[in-house]
């Protein structure tokens, strides 16, 4: 059996966050972000990909990829069928909803319009809530969506709030915190267990220095 | 990239009935008798047996009268609806199948083919090791690399029983377990639980696997409850028998069903992504036939089976 190790990165800042963790354990060194190449070979016997965030957990559900670094908030809206042995601490905001200011959020036999780039995080949150919604799926400007009208509420990622603030809405309820994780595939976690589990171990203990 | 020939096409077809062959003879020469399980489970009753089903994952169909059928998602059901109201003490049966069930999944219906084994009757722990053997011998056979995860329903079960939680803190901490989250498992002792002996084994959980000395070493300075003292000394019965590199013991394993109650374990094929076979042992499933019937049986996925051993022949 092959036994190296492939761990799909994620490319943009989360990546980069990843990769200078790497770096502080003395991994990933031939990596280079800048250049436009996706694989790189480790003297480690480690191999990584770069690939876009939402395509990471695909990558490792499937076993092209060991193991992966990814945000919560994407395992969050896939529902991944993966291990997520370990928080990475960084990478850190929040799921929130928000809209205009002095509204009240949950209306009982009423169903609220929500606009959000997570539909499935939004549908299973107000299940649980058992608050009836209707959910826009929009790409991209969420915060357009209660200023113009075409939702009452918004489902997103909140990291400082600056970008709500200038758009005169404000965080009516945060829902998850976000963070990086580590997560692998589980025929990988048992044919690769040693190795992954060392992996882990290092980059627990750097995160520990800081 | 060439597209496949009639004789590819036929070679297929050749290599697949040699490895069916292959599988049928392994299995027939312990004693074992094939059986062909019904298509269609009444909705209501397959929804009793088993509460905690994906009921998404059902391919429902309405007959004549408007009775909600499905087609069959798993073949333990329907053996146990035939044989177990027929049932006499002292009973044993050895059967297998080779057969197809039907899932619901987000790219549409899916047929699997699924391969499995039931021992009903006995139990001993001569018919765990039979049946684990058997496994073994099966994915030896054909040469390919397999690792077989064990572990005992009831530890899982006993450690959240003793634990106390309420259903919604029981489902937090099932889905934590499923996905090793150990993050979360911290989190959630430090906000629901307090200093005892079954919250330190929960807290060592994710590091209960490998050998049983290894896992004993771990739990060494816990000071065991009762009832699970007693089920990791069964486990330890097996010790010997699973001294195969193709073992490994996995605590934190979560069941697929509840309703499982002894050993417990779930296969694995290199560069195959998740878990090809599931199995163990559901001695309580004859309950909601009124009857008491140890069982213990294991199936997988023909398909991957097949893929693996092609890839090899080349």
């Amino acid at each position: 059996m092959d036994n190296k190790l492939v761990m799909a990165l994620p490319t943009g800042r989360l990546g980069d966050s990843a990769i200078a963790r790497l770096h502080a354990i003395g991994l990933a060194k031939k990596i280079s972000p800048k250049s436009r190449k996706l694989v790189f070979d480790d003297d480690e016997n480690i191999r990584y990909i770069l690939v876009k965030p939402i395509d990471v957990i695909t990558y490792v559900e499937n076993g092209i990829a060991d193991i992966g670094i990814i945000g919560s908030d994407v395992i969050l809206e896939q529902e991944a069928d993966v291990y997520e042995i370990m928080d990475l601490g960084f990478g850190l905001c929040k799921f929130s909803i928000a809209g205009l200011k002095d509204q009240t959020l949950y209306k009982p036999d009423e169903v609220i319009k929500v606009a959000t780039k997570y539909p499935n995080v939004a549908k299973k949150y107000f299940q649980n809530k058992q608050q009836k919604i209707d959910i826009i799926k929009i790409n991209g400007s969420v915060e357009l969506a209660p200023l113009l009208g075409l939702s009452n509420v918004i489902v997103d990622i909140v990291e400082t709030g600056n970008t709500l603030k200038a758009n005169g809405l404000v965080v009516i309820e945060d829902m998850f915190e976000i963070s990086a994780k580590t997560i692998v595939n589980r025929s990988s976690y048992r044919f690769k267990y040693q190795k992954i589990t060392g992996l882990t171990k290092r980059l627990e203990a750097s995160m520990e220095v800081k | 990239m060439t597209f496949p020939t009639l004789n590819d096409a036929l070679n297929y077809h050749q290599q697949k009935f040699e490895v069916i062959k292959r599988l049928e003879t392994i299995i027939t020469e312990q004693g074992y008798q094939m059986i062909e399980p019904a298509y269609f489970e009444n909705y209501d009753h397959f929804i009793k047996m088993h509460q905690r089903i994906e009921k998404t994952s059902m391919v429902k169909l309405i007959d004549a009268e408007g009775n909600i059928r499905v087609l069959r998602p798993d073949i333990t059901t329907s053996i146990m609806k035939d044989l177990i109201p027929k049932w006499h003490n002292g009973l044993k049966l050895k059967l297998f199948y080779n057969t197809t069930v039907f899932v619901n999944t987000k790219a549409g219906i899916k047929e699997q083919k699924q391969f499995g084994v039931e021992y009903l009757g006995p139990q001993t722990p001569t018919t765990d090791s039979e049946l684990i053997a058997i496994i073994l011998e099966i994915f030896n056979d054909f040469n390919l690399a397999f690792i077989l995860e064990v572990s005992h329903a009831d530890f899982l079960h006993q450690l959240i029983d003793n634990l106390a939680l309420d259903h919604e803190q029981i489902d937090t901490l099932k889905d934590i377990i499923y996905h090793k989250n150990r993050y979360a498992l911290n989190k959630f002792i430090d906000k629901n639980l307090n200093q005892n002996p079954s919250q330190q084994v929960l807290a060592t959980l994710f590091d209960l696997q490998g050998t049983l000395e290894v896992i004993d070493d771990k739990l060494a300075n816990i000071d065991l409850p009762e009832n699970i003292k007693t089920t990791l000394a069964q486990l330890a019965n097996y010790q010997s028998q699973f001294k195969n590199d193709a073992v490994t013991f996995d605590l934190s394993m979560l069941s697929q069903y509840d309703y499982y109650s002894g050993l417990i374990f779930k296969g694995y094929l290199a560069n195959v992504p998740s878990a090809v076979l599931n199995g163990g042992r559901y001695n309580t499933q004859a309950m909601g036939y009124k009857k008491s019937v140890p069982a213990i049986g294991f199936s997988f996925s023909l398909a991957a089976l097949l893929q693996e051993v092609m890839k090899n022949n080349g």
